[in-house]
């Protein structure tokens, strides 16, 4: 069963031509140049299926949204929607800041297509969700940021669709709200719905999704295993940024594994190699491979210390973590070589640390523990 | 918690429901699709009421007179054409008293007036909105003309009171005025439908339609009795429906004439072929709407 086929679909946009920003006089209609958003594009959504999309800025995954949402029409090709369709692009898109939380709920599931009485009967439900009772009948414009996007969410999470459109919706709230988010689209994908994701949140992407797709200047690049797809997007983004550095050192790779060789595991130890080349043999050197969370933020980092010697020729720098305490997930590892404050070589993006889930744990880190229980008998005591 | 979120959507497994099937294309047929697209917008009219809702709740909100103003509005600007035009010989043709003439006129115009204004730039200031999610686009529109309807019905009933505390009677012809306000919304609807398309991409509409509606107000007989009008103009000035539904208007409510069924046939079916151009118009255009914002 099929939900969402799309075939050959180009999208193109009409934008002025560069440097022409003047207004308009009668008959000198604007030049125009054309940008393709999408070429081409074909793929399909099963139903029950959880496809995620990642790529990078300005690739044509929010045209792709808003071609499936309807916002826009395609320039050629077709698509076809089994079932009612909602689409979360931005929660609380459509919120009047001077309307109170519980007309703002009315009017954004009506904005979403969820009739008067649905909405009433859901009413609970979404305030609960969004933990917002107290504040329920204040104007939107006084919310924290952060509860007006938790409402939005709440609202866009209890549509009644068949096919759920999320575009960016993750990177917001706190952690115990994402991690709520979560839990919504696993309710959603165990209920049989079909769920598009669009995310560069890689970590999302490959905990959600059934497959993946890479989209590239308007163009699906690769399709399959959500892992297959996030490797093969970060391999390409760092192949743009291996140029040959004119430093007097090089680096050449750098691998993450466990002691024995097996995959990278919460609890289990590390072992991080990095293997370069240098010109020529360089003493007083400090070694850090830094490692980034998905959203961009430093998670922390392995740095070799003062007074590293690098000898001439090809070598390796080895990391030994006895145990690996980060969460699950994909960072990124930013690589930096440097002498006394002198930056000699500085890769972003540089490898790719994928954390799969060792010990189950809640929050950002395992904390090294044990545990023991104690009883205190009154006869003991007594 | 949880339990509760799971209640809501237990009856949403799939199956259930009839699935609907859409297919999207480049380019809309012109006439086809019409009873579709109604249909489709029939299942939104919960989004209608509640855009209405929120114009009418918003318009007044953290205003001290509050709806007072609805009132207020037409009160004053009959004030004000009473003191201008009343002194001006031949224009008390009709036997009531020239305030109520002026509001009879007024009440149906400003209808007219404040539903294309507004409709038209309705459109710009839901921009971002419309940018992220999918709803039939001409409930923008349409609610800016029920929420101005509305402001209508309000005045409506302040000039009922007017014509009862002047002591003058209020004749069962003056039923009339709900037919002749059904045509008057369907084409200023459509005129709203048409205005709000193009002025999204050609944003002179804005500037120059206070103009457009000035120039119009005073081809229609709403300051001034329709029998004003000099003979040679007669054959142009009443192929205007408007001209005819505002001079109707005011003869049924004031004079407790019923309107000429000619007349009304004719504005009913100028209306009708105008709201089903501008809408199929409407609908062919409304992809490209979020691209030109």
């Amino acid at each position: 069963m099929i939900d969402v086929q799309v075939r050959n679909v180009s999208k193109c946009y009409n934008l002025p031509a560069r440097g022409d920003t003047s207004p308009r006089l009668f008959g000198f209609l604007p030049r125009r140049r054309t940008f393709w958003a999408l070429r081409n594009v074909s793929f399909e959504i099963r139903r029950g299926e959880t496809l995620g999309i990642v790529g990078p800025n300005g690739s044509g995954k929010t045209t792709l949204i808003r071609l499936l949402s309807g916002i826009t029409a395609p320039k050629t090709g077709e698509i076809e929607i089994n079932g009612r369709l909602a689409s979360l692009v931005e929660v609380g898109a459509g919120f009047q800041p001077d309307l109170t939380g519980r007309e703002n709920i009315f009017l954004n599931g009506a904005i979403l297509g969820m009739p008067y009485r649905e909405i009433a009967r859901k009413l609970p439900a979404i305030v609960d969700f969004a933990e917002m009772n107290e504040f329920l009948d204040v104007p939107v414009k006084q919310y924290s940021s952060g509860m007006f996007v938790r409402l939005g969410f709440a609202i866009a999470a209890h549509l009644s669709a068949d096919i759920l459109l999320l575009d960016e919706v993750l990177a917001v709230g706190d952690v115990a709200f994402q991690a709520r988010c979560f839990e919504r689209i696993e309710a959603l994908r165990r209920e049989g719905k079909t769920v598009l994701l669009v995310s560069h949140d890689l970590a999302a992407v490959e905990r959600v999704c059934s497959r993946a797709l890479l989209l590239r200047a308007g163009r699906i690049v690769l399709e399959g295993d959500p892992s297959e797809v996030i490797e093969a997007y970060h391999t390409a983004s760092f192949a743009r940024s291996t140029q040959e550095a004119q430093g007097p050192v090089v680096t050449r790779g750098l691998t993450f594994d466990t002691a024995d060789g097996g995959p990278v595991r919460t609890g289990e130890p590390l072992h991080c190699c990095l293997s370069y080349e240098a010109r020529e043999t360089l003493v007083d050197v400090v070694v850090r491979v830094s490692l980034i969370w998905p959203s961009g933020y430093l998670c922390t980092e392995l740095s070799s210390g003062q007074g590293l010697r690098l000898e001439r020729g090809l070598g390796q720098v080895e990391f030994d973590c006895p145990m690996l305490t980060m969460q699950r997930g994909i960072y990124s590892a930013d690589v930096c070589i440097e002498r006394r404050g002198n930056i000699l070589e500085w890769r972003p993006r540089f490898g790719l640390l994928r954390v799969g889930a060792g010990r189950i744990i809640q929050g950002d880190f395992y904390l090294a523990h044990s545990t023991r229980a104690r009883s205190f008998s009154l006869e003991a005591s007594g | 918690m949880n339990s509760i979120v799971k209640e809501s959507y237990v009856h949403t497994s799939p199956g259930e429901r009839h699935r609907p099937r859409k297919v999207i294309r480049p380019v809309r047929p012109l006439f086809g699709s019409v009873p579709g697209d109604l249909r489709l917008l029939a299942g939104y009219f919960g989004l209608f009421r509640a855009m209405t809702m929120t114009r009418l709740k918003l318009r007044y909100r953290q205003s001290l007179l509050g709806w007072l103003w609805a009132v207020l509005q037409p009160l004053a600007l009959m004030l004000v054409y009473v003191a201008v035009f009343s002194r001006v010989a031949g224009y008390n043709a009709s036997p009531s008293p020239y305030s109520l003439f002026v509001m009879a006129g007024l009440l149906p115009w400003s209808f007219c007036s404040t539903a294309t204004t507004t409709a038209a730039a309705g459109m710009l200031s839901h921009r971002t909105l419309m940018a992220k999610v999918y709803f039939p686009r001409e409930i923008v529109p349409l609610s800016y003309v029920a929420a101005a309807l509305f402001d209508f019905l309000i005045a409506f009933v302040l000039l009922l009171a007017m014509i009862l505390f002047c002591g003058l009677p209020l004749s069962p012809q003056a039923i009339f005025a709900i037919p002749i306000m059904v045509i008057v919304t369907v084409i200023i609807a459509a005129l709203c439908l048409l205005l709000s398309a193009i002025q999204v991409r050609i944003r002179d509409i804005n500037v120059g339609l206070p103009l457009v509606l000035q120039i119009l107000m005073f081809t229609t007989p709403v300051v001034y009795p329709g029998t004003a009008v000099p003979e040679e103009f007669r054959a142009v000035y009443w192929a205007n429906p408007l001209a005819i539904l505002v001079e109707d208007f005011r003869l049924a409510v004031l004079d407790g004439a019923a309107p000429n069924a000619d007349g009304l046939l004719y504005c009913a079916l100028v209306g009708g072929v105008f709201f089903l151009l501008a809408y199929s118009v409407f609908k062919r255009l409304e992809a490209k709407i979020v691209d030109e914002m």
